[in-house]
This record gives structure tokens, sequence and C-alpha cells, in this order.
């Protein structure tokens, strides 16, 4: 495992206000928040409480409205729009409740879509899209289209595509949610492997029993940490279901 | 019945909500569906209200008489139709001015108690400050109530004694005006004098019809004697009937009557010889409206069938639902689609038509500044109108035909599952569109062997494009397939452009479609002006120049002289005689016509340099053939020699009697091939001319002039009335280039039209693709590579499909068009103007594209 002393993903004092005037609604209040390599950190908490806008500032899809996010030592504050988009397409991984798989490409040029989109050579990306795929066991689906697969499936690629290239923050907002138990803890399973391997994950859920796979589990709750539990908490919280 | 009404009531309440949620898509397909009404109905307006021939305006024709009675000079008998300004046939030979008991008996069958009064109209030269110019003129009494109506007083009065006169603002500008004197110079066709008079302008008056010819009237006598004047007669009392003017007709008079133009009779009491000309004037022009109205409504359907396919894919998620939870029948979701159709169509009929008629409003008077005629009443021809509005809607059902079928045939189980795709192309569609096709191309094929095969060929064109139309979603298909290998963005572009071919093919077929009519009415302009060129017959041999008119021939070269010092001049004459030329041992007479100095026999002992393609070799056999007597003639044949009988034909230029057959006996001759398609004339030499006692005429030819001098020379000779035409070759004809390139831009604006309509419609289809990109870090440009890889397949493969099809009408209408006798057909391929639209256009359309698309990717990975 790798050290603890440098966090892949740092929010500090982070607020984000949507809207204006009357209309304002503060979906963050001033989080600090820090995932570490090998850490898989679950966030939880009830419906609008902010936890896809936290995300989408890890992830630099959004910025926040004062307060910094730093991913992998870089502010990313100080990037511009091409050099935000350059990181998400190296160092950070995102997987979206409802899949979001390009309909026009293949399960290889979705999972390749990042290495393609950085400039690495077709073929070379699609030998990488393989080995995620494989990783995900379904190199033999390869060639189909979204549209031919389960949604289990659907969400495996693109479990594959958010980590491919060796990417070291993995985000997953709520990547059970379309799912049935089963294949759910199949893409779990994924997941917590991905950080074992020395990646920082941060999961979204609803559900109790899916942080039972993180490390640590912090609550929100209109815009605020209201709780935050260490992983030994959450082995206390649900004895007996310990996964190493 | 009710429930029928219920039905369509709820399709249009969802229609018309959905229609005001989606702004931009419906401004997009109202656009579309209103610029061909817009233009339409504006053309419309402006034709109702220029059309003042008809039963309008009429008292700016006969003032506030019954009838205009006119004679031309010389003329004995005339046909007309109802309208004599529509059409009308003179014959001639009448040796004295008609008179008005002449008219009154054929009218009347006597002198009666009509009023009447005379006018007397012809042409006469005014004094400028310039010099002198042509003007209009007309005598009349002013003081008439019937001539009330005709003119207009701007400033001052009418003429009232024959040493007055009144101007129009046209002739004003150019000469004298109020207050001043015109001076008048007439000459009498009869003694042939000339005589000038000075009339005081005591008034500006205008035509009531007549806008920017020059016009000048005054009193019986104020002109003196006119050259070539027409008498004319205004009557009052009873109404003149179509009989009346048939007998009119007898005595050389054509007439405008107000009671036959506002109650025409039936078409069979026109002379026959107008009857059939109606005919079939009538049915051309139908025939080529039609077509044209189907060409531009396929294109419409085209360009607005993919953003309906888009507003039902919209749709289709609520319709699924509808069918799910509350058992919507197929019937019933087609009904929603076309229902948007309805709203948008009749929106786009009614607005359209008025901003029609308000386009015409405003154009109405900036377009009579440029007519020379003044227009009549405004009037807005409504059942007209309401045709061309219906083609408003007729065009959106079409449109939204095949999207509102497809929606029918969805599967709710999918569309709830966010299946955004398309199944797979049937291959039913695809063999009929050959099947079709193949028609098309049978008909270009007969329209080729066949007299009047135009139209044909014409139909054939549309339906090649309906085969193709067809035939789009599989090429499109196809395309999907070929991007496999390319660059991420457009192999996203053309899955993406295949998955959605309902959007996409009509997009491509708005494309081909249009490049198929260029490059149609391309070939069938190159082969055209490849006729002409190789048709072409030089009149003097290149680089000579004919003087014509050369009046005072030192002066003429004295002034070219003064531009082109060098120039050398020479004169060479021509014998006006209609010769006849039997070639010995031939049966019938030969036809040589040639282009060079007028088509004349050339009088000359050698062979003069400027006979264009004499080849050099010939003519030292050809100059001893002329000395010895002979006849030299440039011709297509081989070099041959042998003898020739020549025969006079002429008639006599008085009574115009044909003279009998003079024969002037046999002569050697000898028949020299001319250098390329080049007919010579007829060349004798001196001798024989007067041996035969032919009247000749010489013409000034001068060489040397460079294109610059040629161009001052010639203004400087328009001074002295000569004109010149200096040999050049064939030069393609402006108006053809200005043709070409009109077509061009017309191609490509609706090329660019179709093309960035279909990729807007992408664009806003594929934002939760690019917001999918944008999350896994695509760099903002992604975006607009898209979008020009979206503009280059839908163009591309559009202009490749348009090039093939075009070819078929444009190689059949080749046909008729260059084939006369046995020259041609010609076909030439316009390969540049092609290229042009082939790779040019989307090229152009890709960088309109990704100059303008926003490179900001989505950035909240939301579905809408
Ligand atoms: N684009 C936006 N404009 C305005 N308000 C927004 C926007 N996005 C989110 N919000 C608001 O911010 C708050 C937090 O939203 P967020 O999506 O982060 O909640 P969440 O915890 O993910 O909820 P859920 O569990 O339902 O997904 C909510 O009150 C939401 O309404
Ligand atoms: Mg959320």
């Amino acid at each position: 495992m790798i050290t603890d002393s440098q966090p892949v993903l740092r929010l500090d004092g982070v607020t984000r206000i949507h809207g204006e005037g009357a209309g304002e609604v503060h979906a963050l209040r001033g989080i600090g928040f820090v995932a570490r390599p090998g850490e898989l950190v679950a966030v939880m908490g009830p419906s609008g409480s902010g936890k896809s806008t936290l995300l989408a500032l890890a992830g630099g899809l959004d910025t926040p409205t004062s307060g910094t996010v730093t991913v992998e030592g870089v502010e990313l504050g100080s990037l511009n729009a091409k050099e935000r988009a350059r990181l998400r397409r190296t160092s950070i991984g995102y997987v979206f409740q409802d899949f979001n798989l390009i309909p026009a490409l293949t399960a290889a040029e979705n999972v390749a879509l990042p290495v393609e989109l950085d400039g690495v050579r077709t073929a070379t990306a699609r030998k990488a899209a393989r080995a995620a795929l494989a990783e995900v066991g379904l190199e033999d689906l390869a060639d189909r289209f979204p549209d031919e697969m389960s949604g289990g499936q659907q969400q495996r690629v693109a479990i594959a595509r958010a980590v491919v290239g060796n990417r070291r923050l993995i985000l997953a907002d709520e990547p059970t949610g379309a799912l049935d138990s089963h294949t759910g803890e199949e893409v779990l399973r994924l997941l917590r492997a991905r950080c074992d391997a020395g990646a920082a994950g941060v999961l979204v859920t609803h559900e109790a029993r899916h942080a039972a796979w993180a490390d640590r589990v912090v609550f929100l709750r209109d815009g605020v940490v209201i709780d935050e539990s260490g992983a030994d908490a959450a082995d206390d919280l649900l004895s007996g279901k310990h996964v190493g | 019945m009710s429930r029928w009404w219920a039905g369509w009531r709820a399709a249009l309440r969802i229609a018309a909500r959905d229609t005001r949620r989606a702004r931009a898509r419906s401004a997009l397909v109202l656009a579309l569906l209103m610029l061909p009404v817009v233009a339409v109905s504006t053309a419309a307006v402006m034709w109702a209200t220029y059309d003042v021939a008809s039963d309008e305006a009429l008292e700016r024709r006969v003032g506030a008489g019954e009838a205009m009675i006119r004679v031309d000079p010389g003329v004995t008998r005339v046909i007309q139709r109802f309208d004599p300004d529509d059409g009308h046939g003179q014959e001639t030979g009448r040796l004295t001015d008609p008179t008005w008991p002449e008219m009154a008996a054929a009218l009347d069958g006597g002198p009666g108690d009509r009023p009447v009064t005379a006018l007397r109209d012809g042409w006469i030269s005014v004094g400028t400050s310039l010099g002198s110019t042509g003007a209009r003129a007309i005598e009349a009494d002013f003081d008439s109530p019937l001539i009330e109506g005709l003119f207009r007083v701007t400033e001052g009065r009418f003429a009232a004694t024959p040493d007055e006169v009144t101007v129009n603002k046209a002739l004003a500008e150019r000469g004298p005006t109020l207050g001043e004197t015109l001076t008048v110079t007439t000459v009498d066709p009869v003694t042939d004098t000339e005589s000038v008079r000075h009339l005081e302008i005591v008034g500006i008056v205008e035509s009531t019809r007549l806008r920017s010819a020059r016009l000048a009237l005054s009193r019986p006598g104020g002109f003196g004697a006119f050259d070539g004047y027409q008498h004319g007669w205004l009557v009052g009392g009873d109404p003149v009937t179509w009989d009346d003017v048939l007998r009119l007709n007898q005595v050389g008079a054509a007439v405008v009557s107000r009671s036959v133009l506002s109650n025409p009779p039936g078409l069979e009491d026109l002379p026959e010889e107008f009857a059939y000309l109606d005919d079939y004037v009538d049915d051309t022009v139908l025939i080529i409206l039609a077509l044209i109205a189907t060409m531009v409504l396929i294109e419409v359907v085209l360009l607005a069938g993919p953003a309906f396919a888009v507003g039902a894919r919209r749709q289709a998620r609520t319709l699924a639902l509808m069918s799910a939870t509350g058992g919507a029948t197929p019937a019933q979701a087609r009904r929603v689609v076309l229902a948007s159709a309805v709203v948008l169509g009749v929106t786009a009929g009614l607005l359209g038509t008025l901003l029609g008629i308000g386009v015409a409003w405003l154009a109405v008077p900036a377009v009579a500044q440029l007519s020379w005629e003044y227009p009549g009443p405004f009037e807005v021809p409504w059942p007209v109108l309401g045709v061309v509005a219906g083609f408003g809607l007729i065009s959106a059902l079409l449109a939204a035909l095949v999207p509102a079928w497809i929606a029918s045939r969805q599967d709710p189980v999918l569309v709830l599952a966010g299946r955004r795709g398309q199944s797979r192309p049937s291959i039913v569609m695809p063999l009929i569109g050959v099947l079709v096709f193949g028609v098309g191309v049978a008909l270009a094929v007969a329209g080729t062997r066949q007299y009047r095969g135009e139209f044909l060929i014409a139909v054939s064109a549309i339906v090649c494009v309906l085969g193709m139309v067809m035939l789009v979603p599989l090429v499109v298909s196809g395309v999907g397939r070929l991007v496999r290998f390319g660059p991420l963005p457009l192999r996203f572009a053309g899955r993406d452009a295949a998955r959605h071919r309902t959007r996409t093919a009509p997009a491509v077929a708005a494309v081909a479609a249009t490049v198929a009519g260029v490059v149609a009415l391309g070939i069938a302009m190159t082969s055209d002006a490849a006729e002409n060129r190789e048709t072409y017959q030089p009149r003097l041999a290149h680089g000579w120049g004919q003087v014509h008119h050369p009046g005072d021939r030192e002066a003429v070269t004295a002034t070219i002289r003064q531009v082109a010092p060098e120039a050398e001049f020479i004169e060479v004459s021509t014998a006006g005689a209609y010769l006849e030329f039997h070639v010995v041992g031939e049966e019938y007479p030969r036809e040589w016509w040639s282009n060079v100095l007028d088509g004349g026999v050339i009088v000359a002992d050698s062979v003069p340099e400027a006979v264009p393609g004499f080849p050099a070799e010939h003519r030292a056999e050809a100059d001893r053939a002329l000395t010895a007597g002979g006849v030299v003639v440039l011709d297509l044949t081989p070099a041959a020699s042998g003898r020739v009988a020549v025969v006079a034909n002429d008639w006599d230029h008085e009574t115009g009697e044909m003279l009998d057959p003079q024969e002037y006996g046999e002569h050697p001759l000898i028949l020299v091939a001319g250098d390329g398609e080049a007919k010579g004339p007829v060349i004798i030499s001196t001798r024989l001319a007067q041996d035969w006692g032919l009247d000749t005429s010489s013409h000034l030819l001068v060489d040397g002039l460079s294109r610059s001098q040629a161009v001052d020379a010639e203004e400087m000779l328009a001074v002295l009335d000569a004109g010149l035409y200096v040999e050049r070759g064939y030069r393609e004809d402006r108006s053809i280039l200005i043709a070409k390139l009109l077509l061009g831009l017309l191609g490509g604006v609706l090329m660019l039209g179709g093309t960035i309509t279909a990729t807007a419609l992408a664009l806003a289809d594929a934002r939760p693709d690019l917001a999918t990109m944008s999350a896994v870090g695509a760099p903002p440009r992604t975006r607009r590579r898209i979008a020009t890889s979206y503009a280059v397949v839908v163009s591309l493969t559009g202009a490749l499909l348009g090039v093939v099809v075009g070819f078929v009408p444009g190689w059949a209408i080749s046909v008729p068009l260059t084939h006369f006798g046995d020259s041609g057909p010609f076909f030439e391929v316009p390969w540049l103007m092609i290229g042009a639209v082939v790779l040019g256009l989307p090229v152009l359309t890709a960088a309109v594209i990704a100059a303008t698309a926003r490179t900001r990717l989505p950035m909240v990975a939301r579905l809408d």
C-alpha cells in the first residue's frame, strides 16, 4: 500500500452556490474532504445534500464558488479548461449512475475514449482498452455497442473506462443505482479492487450496505459534513461484514 | 365523427405546446417552410400588380373612351389577340394614310355619331445640350374629354396650340425643360426632307402608362411631318364588341376595346393562329411551373425533414409513456407527430403569405423605379396565395410523414429503456429506390429520342431524385460502417449519423438533390457552350475588324489611326445578289452560306487576307483560279475541283415579285477545305461580277487593332454613327458565366442550409454524449471537431450521391439542347465546377461550421 502522506484528492473550505439572489441554493458550505491512495471513501447523505456536487467539483466538471480543490497536488482553480480536461483524461475516472456510455461507439471504443482523446494512437488505445475490459471480465464484448449489452455489462464498461490508462482517482456517483443487487455488488468489487491496487476512490451511495465496501464513510447534510467515520467505525457499524 | 375530432384535438394541443417549447427547432422549420411561400407569394403579388394589360387600369389605355383604334403605317390587315399588346400580326401594302371615315365604315357601317378624337404617334429627334436624342411624340386634342386618363400633368399645362409642347420628366432630364424651347427635327416620309420646328415647353406631362420612355406631346401639326407614324382614334359611344374589333382588323386597325378586355369572349373566338399558340404556351408554362414546384417541394421537405425527425424522437418518450400507461394506439402516436406538422405548416403558410404581401408592398415602388411601365393598383391574388399557403402545409405534412410513421411503430419498451438508436435499415426501401432510379434513367433515355423530350427529361430528373432519396438511408448506414478506422470525431459523427437515419437521411438527400440539380444544369450549360464553341463561325480572320456603316471613310480611317497608328486598312467588295450554284454532275444546288462579310459573295482577284480559315497552301492555286475566271469556295468537303453553273434568283425590290432566273453559264470551280470548322464564302473575280452585271458594295476592313485600341476606336466611331466588329474567335457568353456563378451560389446556399440544419440538430441530440466526453476528459475543441466531421459526412455523402444522380438528366438534356440537324449532340462535363461542388463546398461548409461551432462542451453530465 502506498503511503498516506500525499492525498490524491483534497477539498479545502469548498462552497458551491447555485443561482443568485432569492433562488440561491447552497449545495456545499465550507467542506473539507480528503481521499488518499488505496482508500475508498463512501459519501452518504439524503437527497439534495450535495453529494453529486461534491463529485462534480472533485472531477473538475464544476468550479467551487470559494475554496480549493486539489488533485494529485495540482490545484484545479489554477488550470484552464484545456488543462482541466487533460487532468480528467489522465488522472480522474468518472462512473455515473446512468452509465453514460456513448451509443455510437463500441465497448472497446468507449473504454479507449480517454486514452485516444489524449492523443495516443488508435491501435495502442485499443490495446489498453482491451486490457481494461479484461480486468472487468468483458473482453468478449469489446466490439458490441452499448445498446446490445445489459445494464450491468454497461456499468462494467463504464468502470473499465474510468480506470483505463492507470488513473489514480476514481469518482463514482451511485454506480449501482440502476442495477440489481447482485450486479451492484459485482461493480463495487471492481471498484474496491482498483483501490486496493493503489487508486483513491470516492463512492457516492444511498445504501449503507454498499458503504461497507469503503474504508471510510462521510455523511453530508445540507451541504456540510455532519459525521465522518473511520474504517474501524464502519466495521463496528456493520460488524461481520469486513472486507480487507 | 366527434371522436375522430377529439383525437386530433388532443394531438394538436400537445403539438402546439411542443412547438412553443422547442423554440429554436420550431423557428428553423418555420423558416425553411416559409421561405418558398414568401418568395412565391411576393412574386404572385408583384405579378398581379404589374399585370395591367388585362382589364385593370384601362383608363391608361383607352382614357375615358370605349376603344383605342390604332393603324400602323402601311398595314392593310391585322390579326390580334383580345389585347393586341399580347400579340398581333400584320399584313402590309397600304399606300395611303388611313382615315376616320374608313374606320367608321368598318366599325359602324357609316359615319356614326360616335364621339371620337384622333391621335398621331411617332418618333422625332429633339435637340439636347449634348447633341440630339430620340423621343416618342404624340399629337392629340387634349381638350377632348375622351383623352382623360391617358396623361397626367405634373407641372404647367397641356399644349394649347401647335407651337406649344409638353415633355415628360424623362425627356426634360435629357434636354430643355419647362419654359425653354424644344427643337424638333422630323423627316417627311414622302419627300424625305428634313424640317426643324421650335416649340415652347408649357408643361411637364407624363403618360400614365410608360414611365421611362422620353415623350413629347403637342397639338395636331405640332411636330410637322412624322417619320413612320401611327394613326390612332379614341372612340366613345357604344361598347366596341369583338365582332367590331374583327371588322376593324380587316382594314388594318389593331383595337384595344374596353368591353372586350373587361369581358373577353371564349378562346374559340380567337383567330386560329393564336388559338394554337395559346394552347402550346399554356401547356409549356404549366408543365414548367409544375416541375419547378415539385423540385422546390422535394427540397423543402428534405430540408425540413430532419427537424421533424428530431421532434418526433423527442416526443417518443411521452408517446411511449402514453402507450405503456394509458394504452395509446400507434395511430395516436402518428397523429401527435403529424399535428406538429399541421401547426407549423399552417403557421408557415399564413405567416409566409402575409410576409410575401408585405415584401411585395415594399418592393412595388422600388421596382417601379427600374421599370419602363407604371405598375397597376396594388393587387393581392387571394386564390393564388391560398394555393401557395397550402404549399406550406403540404410540405410540412410530407416532411413529417416518415417520422410519424416511425413514431407509430416505436417499441415502447426500447424507448423507455432509453435506447436512443434506430433499428437496422430495411432492404425493401432501397430496392424500390433502385427500381425508381432505373425508371428515371429509362425516362431520360426516352427523352433524348423524342421530339420535345425536354419535359420527359425534366420529369426523369425528379424521378431519379426520388429514387435516390429512397437509397440514402442505406448509403448513410454504409457510411457509418466505413468510418470505423477514421479518427475519433469522424467515427463518432459517421456512426451517429447512421444511428439517427431519419434525421440524417433527409439532410443528405437535400444536399444530394441540390448537387444533382447543379450538376445537371452545369452539364447542360457547358454542353451548350461547347456546341456554340464547336459550331462557331468566325466572320473574319482572327484579329481583323470590320467597320459597319463607315459613311465617310476618310474620317473613319483617320479616327482609327488616332488610336492605332499601325492599323492597316483594306476594302473588300461583296455582291448582294442571290446566286444559286449547281456543281456540274450534282442533282441539287449547293448551299454555301457563311458568316463572312454578312454572307455576301466576295468579289476579288485574290483571296483577301481577312477571309477566315483559308489554308495558306491553297492561296496561290485559288488566286490563279480567280484570275482565270473561276469560282473559289471554302467548304468543309475535301479540296476538289470541277465546274459550276451559276444562276441568279432575284426579285424586284419595288414590287417584291420574283424575276425570271438568269443563267450565268458554267465556270471552273475550286473547292478548298478550310482550317478547322471555318465555312467560307464564295469568291468570284471582279471580271465575273462585271460580266454578270452584279451590284457590289465595298466593306472597310482593318487589321492590327489590340483589344484596348478596338474599344477606344469603337467609342470614337460612335460619333460618326459607324460601328466596329473585331473578330476574336469564340468567346464564352458572359451571361453563361454569370448563370454558372449564380447556380453555384444557389447550390452552395442550399447545401450549406441542409448541412448546417442537420449538424445543429445532431449536436443538440448529441448533448449527453458530448457531456460524457467532457467528463472523461475531452478537450474543448472536441465539440468543434465533431461538428465539422458531421458536416463533412453529410455534405460529402450528399455531394457524391448528387453528382451521380445529376449526370443522368444532365447528359440527357444535353442531347436535345445541342442536337440540330447533323451537328451535335455535344456533351461536355464541367469538371472544374463539379470538383468545386464535391470537394469545395463540403470544405466550405465544414469551415463555416468549424468557425461558428461553440467549443464549450456541456459540463454537467445530466440527461435532459
Ligand atoms: N445546476 C444546478 N442549479 C441549481 N441548483 C442545483 C444545481 N445542481 C444542484 N443543485 C442543488 O444543489 C443541491 C445539491 O444537489 P446535488 O445534486 O449535489 O444533491 P445530491 O446529494 O446528489 O442528491 P441526490 O441524492 O438526489 O442525487 C440541491 O438542492 C440541488 O437542488
Ligand atoms: Mg446526486
